[in-house]
């Protein structure tokens, strides 16, 4: 098929602001959520707890990627993806059950909805992304 | 630390962390409210019914929509960036259209036949991985249990994929089963192709049980078609709503979402990264092989 090529570039596209704005279109939607969330009076102790757990698991999603990747043993990398993946679902899940009982059922309600519309941006973007990623890059 | 250790270890944590859950979240007894089957029911969003049939707008037909866009955005999307030197897009296209094209079409007909019904397997290939993918994403169409946002009520996020509706792989499976029957009877002609239902050497006593057998096994292949594509993604589904929280919010026992949660996310990589594709490989493959054989001559 790539002899059928209809145009020659030459060289593939390098990442962009476009793609960067695509990869963190989450954190965008993080934001502006707040907005939204004081207009119309939607639980706030929700969005802070939300908010907090879905930047704490990127960070640690950020940093196993980065030992994965620095390791060559396939046992570990496996060993630090799955359980970070695990430990990611555990961390907002324990985070929106946590809300919901400390403040009001509201609040968990509220943080629930933000997370997962934040996983329905944050993970069809990331299988977007993912080709155009550098492997050695990758992080 | 052994592998045994940090086995055990991890297990005490569970147990330690589901104690710890349960003191803060003791049961709450069982849930009535609750009814999973009705992730599945389809609440008509927009009425239409045409005499005997009822054609309404509901959430099926958006994730069909859904599907159709992103299969021709995506593929359009690649074949007017085509390179020389690819890119990692490009690639992983260019390696699907190849086992569509080669392994699945050409693998199991002629070259002529391959030409001519590539575009109807590809396309079914490539429809039914999108279907099955964004049906792993947790989209708004949940309306009956709508949150109130600034006066609006939006529908509540909830997995759902045309295909894991039994309509949907049952009107693929009719278009591939009239298809295959038409091109085989084109071929050879009303007689030679059910002449070609009975495998050579057949003794004569016997041409009419197998002629039946083979007649009730073509009429099997709608159900084995769809069912299996229906029953592959429903399951998923179901399995991902019961240890994602179903089973939680049904029992009213927090603490059972500890060892839940991870076999859910287990669930959704594994559904995601094999099943969606797996199931649309097959679906294809079949179709081609049917094709194949309805144009073969014998058995």
């Amino acid at each position: 098929m790539t002899t059928h090529a209809l145009e020659t570039h030459g060289q593939a596209g390098g990442p962009g602001v476009g793609l960067a704005l695509v990869r963190y279109l989450d954190l965008v939607a993080l934001a502006a959520a707040l907005p939204l969330f004081l207009l119309a009076d939607l639980p706030m102790l929700g969005y802070t707890v939300a908010a907090g757990a879905w930047l704490l698991q990127r960070g640690i999603n950020a940093f196993a990627q980065a030992k994965a990747k620095a390791s060559e043993d396939p046992r570990t990398v496996v060993g630090l993806l799955a359980g970070s993946m695990i430990g990611r679902g555990w961390l907002t899940a324990g985070s929106i059950m946590a809300v919901g009982l400390a403040g009001a059922r509201e609040d968990g309600l509220a943080a629930a909805i933000l997370c997962i519309t934040l996983f329905t941006i944050y993970f069809p973007m990331q299988m977007i992304v993912r080709p155009f990623d550098d492997p050695k890059a990758r992080g | 630390m052994s592998t045994k250790v940090k086995v055990f270890a991890g297990l005490g944590g569970l147990i330690v962390l589901a104690i710890l859950v349960n003191l803060v979240a003791p049961s709450e007894g069982k849930n009535e409210e609750f009814q999973p089957q009705n992730e599945f029911k389809l609440d008509p969003w927009v009425e239409l019914k045409l005499g005997p049939f009822d054609m309404s707008l509901n959430k099926a037909v958006l994730y069909l929509v859904l599907a159709c866009a992103l299969t021709t955005m995506a593929m359009l999307y690649v074949a007017k960036r085509m390179q020389e030197r690819p890119n990692r897009v490009q690639t992983a296209v260019e390696a699907a259209y190849d086992l569509a094209r080669n392994q699945i079409t050409r693998g199991n007909m002629d070259d002529k036949l391959a030409l001519k019904w590539f575009p109807f397997i590809g396309t079914l290939f490539f429809f039914i991985l999108f279907s099955n993918l964004i049906g792993y994403f947790p989209l708004p169409v949940n309306t009956e249990h709508p949150v109130d946002i600034l006066g609006v009520s939006v529908p509540t996020f909830a997995l759902y994929a045309a295909t894991a509706n039994l309509s949907v792989p049952l009107m693929l499976t009719l278009m591939v089963w009239f298809g295959y029957h038409y091109e085989g009877i084109r071929h050879q002609g009303v007689r030679g192709y059910f002449k070609s239902w009975i495998p050579a050497g057949t003794p004569p006593a016997m041409t009419v049980p197998i002629f039946v057998i083979e007649a009730i096994s073509q009429f099997v292949r709608i159900i084995s078609l769809s069912v299996r594509l229906f029953a592959n993604i429903l399951a998923g589904h179901l399995l991902i709503l019961f240890m994602g929280g179903g089973l939680v919010v049904l029992l009213g026992l927090a603490a059972l979402g500890v060892f839940t949660l991870p076999i859910a996310i287990a669930f959704f990589m594994f559904e995601i990264v094999l099943i969606a594709g797996l199931q649309a490989f097959i679906f294809a493959t079949l179709t081609s092989i049917y094709l194949g054989g309805a144009t073969a001559a014998h058995h």
